[in-house]
């Protein structure tokens, strides 16, 4: 099993907890990104496109804090931007992971290595390095549009093993994906010993540079299909078993906008991680005031129709895991036997 | 000035948008812009933020010069000028450069 099980009971009691008290709408994974600055320009990438000044702009970590509380979600995951230039990184880590969040820290761990040397953080079951490898090297240094940024993240995920932290690989897939060297790299992952491995289709952000290698949703269920059919047993994936049979075709879902929500040195970004129309000051403003209706596939919004990322599939996925006894059975069979 | 008046967009050369329309396109925009206030306040800065369906209509700079967000209705806005680089121009020839060496 890819997550541990302390994860996996925190998560189960939340959403227990919320269909419990009645709530349809609640959130799992807060995103939180301190900082929009990266130190990298990837070609599928839409979300470092601002001025300068913006760039430099970064959450207090208070201001960070505020909206964990706010929010309520067990799990904390911080992308950005870089979240490794984030000058309090170290800090807010601690302080989320003494609240007993679980904390995934997502990056490109090109400054992984010199903070780990630091000690800048300590080893968690609550902090899990999720680094974006979007493939073996040749594809990973195209993706991220610089040579030798696959040596230098691998290297850093030796080190961060080595010293005893979890870490997890984050893989963004494009049309330019070739099925064989994706399961390649599930394999070279695999023998990195990484706890486990996340995977999605790219989002079409429209300020991407390369607006030529998004999946249309066909293309999507296919690319997966081919990928993840006869799925080796040893591949552990950090992501619910049904949203890989999502990505497959073999299950519907429809999306859970409000199940990741983000909060950035914006606001609260609504209605989601991916679509950028407008920011709520508090968290309750999101969730009472956003016309969900508006979004996902059966809204017919054109922005939605090709969309199968995990930020708003995966939420569905635990969902139909705790909905009903069937997606509880289909679950745990997957997980038991490895099968997709 | 009414929300319904034009406002000036000398930058982009498209005069006659109304102002909802005009606040829209800044925030679609990654680029900085001017604002101009009545009262004659100017701010410079990114457009992060609108609500058009608000009984007040309101829009937030993110002020280039102090770092802080700047929160002002629509029916206050005197002129709106697409002043700033769009970086996403900048993102795309970062990527053709790369492409182009291999």
């Amino acid at each position: 099993m890819a997550v541990p099980m302390s994860q996996a009971w925190a998560v189960a009691t939340h959403v227990i907890k919320q269909r419990l008290s009645g709530r349809t709408r609640y959130p799992l994974v807060l995103m939180l990104e301190p900082l929009l600055r990266c130190n990298l320009a990837c070609a599928g990438c839409g979300k470092i496109q601002y001025p300068p000044h913006v760039l430099k702009h970064a959450l207090s970590v208070e201001q960070c804090l505020a909206a964990v509380e706010e929010c309520g979600a067990p799990i904390v995951s911080i992308p950005g931007g870089e979240p490794l230039l984030y000058p309090h990184i170290g800090e807010l880590v601690a302080e989320l992971t003494r609240r007993k969040k679980y904390v995934y820290l997502c990056t490109n761990a090109l400054l992984l290595k010199e903070k780990l040397e630091q000690d800048v953080f300590t080893p968690s079951k609550h902090l899990s390095f999720s680094v974006h490898l979007d493939g073996l090297k040749e594809e990973h240094d195209a993706s991220v549009c610089r040579d030798g940024v696959y040596d230098i993240a691998v290297d850093a995920i030796r080190e961060a093993l080595r010293r005893g932290f979890r870490v997890t690989t984050n893989t963004t897939l494009f049309n330019t994906a070739e099925p064989l060297r994706v399961r390649e790299f599930f394999d070279a992952m695999m023998d990195l010993d990484v706890e486990g491995m996340m995977v999605s289709p790219g989002f079409n952000y429209e300020m991407a540079p390369d607006q030529e290698s998004f999946l249309e949703r066909e293309e999507t269920q296919a690319l997966f299909a081919e990928i993840l059919t006869k799925k080796k047993k040893g591949w552990r994936f950090n992501q619910s078993p049904l949203f890989l049979q999502f990505l497959m075709g073999k299950r519907e879902f429809e999306c859970t906008p409000w199940g990741n929500p983000l909060y950035t040195i914006f606001g609260w970004q609504r209605p989601c991680y991916l679509l950028q129309e407008g920011y709520a000051a508090t968290f309750e403003e999101l969730m009472d005031e956003t016309p969900w209706e508006e979004y996902g596939r059966e809204s017919g919004n054109p922005a939605c129709q090709n969309c199968m990322v995990h930020s708003g599939y995966e939420p569905s996925a635990v969902h139909a895991t705790f909905a009903t006894w069937r997606g509880m059975r289909d679950s745990a069979v997957a997980t038991i036997t490895g099968r997709l | 000035m009414s929300g319904e008046q034009s406002l000036s967009d000398s930058v982009h050369g498209e005069a006659g948008s109304s102002i909802p329309d005009l606040v829209e396109r800044a925030f679609k925009f990654r680029g900085d812009v001017t604002v101009r206030l009545e009262g004659d306040t100017t701010i410079v800065g990114y457009l992060c933020n609108r609500d058009s369906r608000a009984r007040e209509p309101f829009a937030e700079i993110l002020d280039s010069r102090t770092g802080q967000k700047v929160s002002f209705l629509y029916r206050s806005i005197r002129e709106l000028l697409f002043t700033g680089r769009d970086p996403a121009a900048v993102s795309l020839k970062h990527a053709q450069a790369f492409r182009d060496r291999h």
